[in-house]
């Protein structure tokens, strides 16, 4: 997905494209980058933190099933414990991901934090979420255990999609596995 | 051919859009973009206000005649387990109660009862007012207006002038679901057609009430439906102006006969309010109804062309129902608390937008003042 010209203005007029030139040539940001992003615009962060997350970690999102990764020099995991809410997370996340090592890893708990913010936080800069649904691990179950298990990850691998990113299930060995699309009624609608 | 270029062009020079920008609008993949048309929209109308309200929910009976496939709230007769209908006295004993913080506004939204007599309405209304005579009535969507017109054999400007002479303020928004045809007469096909919610509307308009109005999205509907709905609701205030604020409410799932669909995603939620506010620019207000979407995600959508998050609202029962994990009620408090995380200006407001208490936002920290400066293209500028 290319940066659309509205994107591109928002993030002219908020003084953030010399951050991203700068990260993008692996340098260190320019001074005040800090005190820049924690007044700019939400959505300018946002945006811009996207911008960053596809260019590192391109268009896949993991889905850690049933529990986030642990935490690592490569590997933030944000979970319940975080103080920060709503608008004051996304920040955090945009910040996290501009200022953060290059191609770092921001795993959003969405068992503690909400599927919903978890799925928003995807487009402002984290790159993947953890969830506690069940596997397709832990064969042989009941036949309609494991279809409502199935569902449960349908619905999942569509907020991923509806935030316009590929979902790769990883459970807990590591093994991952790309989600087949989906044909539900309301996401036929959607063009990511 | 639209495009988020085009309808950015439209948007700064105050065009309206169209069917086909409404629908690139929902399916553009850039939604932080559609976001940030939004944003910029209600910024002009709003600057960095934020409304709520202190108002107070009540239902005072949940038997109801429609077959809604979403609703599960409803209960089809007295006596059903779980169905409930109050006594007037019941229903004035709630505001009584809350007395000592009175809300300035009434919320009353029902099921159809085919049995209740039209004057057991009156008297609710009549006796809320005998409590405080000041607090607004803000009662019975259309849907219900039309339903007492069908069983009391009234016009609606009847049933209307009678309720109003008794007490009635202003009509909410519930009913609207989606008005294509298609959807509506799937999900909502025994009560009132969007013609006839339309006409309710527009009768209590030119009564001189203002009303709200709403949408019910992310079941079975397409984009193209959504759009088509809001292009309704425009064309009816091009008509009659009485609209007050377009209220997007997410379907929840639980315990109706659309348990199988997922629901609307946080996302979808965001885009959709950030669609109705570029789509009506003929409807002041696009509020943020925290119970549907959750108080995170209406803070969130207040960056998304919202400029409302609804009110403290005390006891809600309807999305409850459908298995709303949002609380049943937020302090004044809480709410102000929201609104000034996400950055805003919080402003109390009676039922028809005018400034109870204009809150101070949350204090800017030295840094956020040298950049606002700097945006300002300003040396030195004093922040009111």
């Amino acid at each position: 997905m290319t940066t659309s010209k509205v994107v591109a203005a928002l993030l002219e007029r908020e003084g953030l494209t010399p951050l991203l030139a700068a990260r993008e040539l692996g340098q260190e940001p320019p001074t005040g980058a800090a005190e820049l992003l924690g007044n700019c615009d939400i959505l300018a962060l946002g945006a811009a933190a996207n911008v960053v997350r596809r260019r590192e970690c391109g268009d896949e999102a993991r889905v850690y099933v049933p529990v986030p990764p642990p935490a690592s020099a490569g590997v933030v995991v944000l979970t319940s414990s975080e103080t920060a809410r709503g608008t004051a997370l996304l920040r955090r996340i945009a910040e996290l991901r501009l200022l953060g090592p290059i191609g770092l890893r921001i795993v959003i708990d969405a068992g503690s934090l909400g599927l919903e913010i978890a799925q928003v936080a995807l487009s402002f800069g984290a790159s993947d979420l953890a969830t506690p649904t069940a596997s397709r691990r832990g064969l042989p179950m009941a036949l309609e255990a494991y279809a409502k298990t199935l569902v449960k990850r349908r619905e999942i691998a569509a907020y991923v999609e509806r935030a316009g990113y590929a979902p790769v299930f990883v459970s807990e060995g590591h093994a991952s596995t790309r989600e087949d699309p989906v044909d539900s009624p309301s996401r036929a609608n959607v063009d990511s | 051919m639209s495009t988020l270029e085009t309808i950015a062009a439209k948007v700064a020079a105050g065009e309206r859009l169209s069917f086909d920008d409404g629908v690139l609008l929902f399916r553009h993949p850039d939604w932080i973009a559609v976001g940030a048309l939004a944003h910029a929209e209600r910024t002009k109308r709003h600057q960095d206000r934020a409304f709520f309200n202190r108002n107070m929910r009540i239902e005072v009976t949940n038997v109801c005649v429609a077959s809604c496939l979403f609703c599960s709230f409803a209960k089809l007769k007295e006596g059903d387990p779980g169905a409930r209908t109050m006594k007037v006295e019941e229903a004035w004993r709630e505001l009584e109660t809350r007395m000592d913080d009175p809300p300035s506004e009434i919320h009353i939204v029902n099921g159809l009862h085919p049995h209740l007599p039209f004057s057991y309405y009156e008297e609710l209304l009549r006796g809320f007012k005998r409590i405080k005579p000041d607090v607004v009535l803000k009662c019975f969507t259309a849907v219900e207006i039309h339903f007492f017109a069908e069983l009391y054999k009234k016009t609606y400007h009847e049933v209307l002038t009678e309720l109003r002479a008794a007490g009635l303020d202003s009509l909410p928004g519930g009913g609207a679901e989606i008005f294509h045809p298609d959807v509506r007469t799937r999900i909502a096909h025994d009560k009132a057609t969007a013609e006839q919610y339309l006409e309710v509307h527009d009768v209590a308009h030119r009564l001189g009430m203002k009303t709200n109005t709403t949408m019910l999205y992310g079941h079975i509907e397409t984009f193209e439906h959504r759009v088509d709905h809001m292009l309704r609701v425009r064309e009816q205030q091009d008509k009659s102006g009485g609209f007050q604020a377009f209220i997007p409410l997410a379907f929840h799932p639980e315990g109706n006969g659309m348990q199988n669909l997922p629901g609307p995603t946080g996302v979808d939620d965001l885009r959709t309010i950030a669609v109705s506010r570029l789509m009506l620019d003929n409807v002041d207000h696009i509020k943020a109804y925290w119970v549907s979407s959750t108080p995170k995600v209406a803070q969130i959508a207040l960056c998304f062309g919202a400029d409302d998050v609804d009110g403290t609202i005390v006891h809600e029962t309807i999305y409850h129902a459908a298995g709303s994990k949002s609380p049943q009620g937020l302090t004044k408090d809480g709410l102000v608390r929201l609104i000034r995380e996400a950055g805003f200006c919080p402003v109390e407001r009676d039922t028809y937008y005018g400034v109870v208490e204009e809150l101070p936002r949350a204090a800017l920290p030295e840094g956020a003042v040298k950049v606002k400066e700097r945006k300002a293209g300003k040396h030195l500028e004093v922040l009111s």
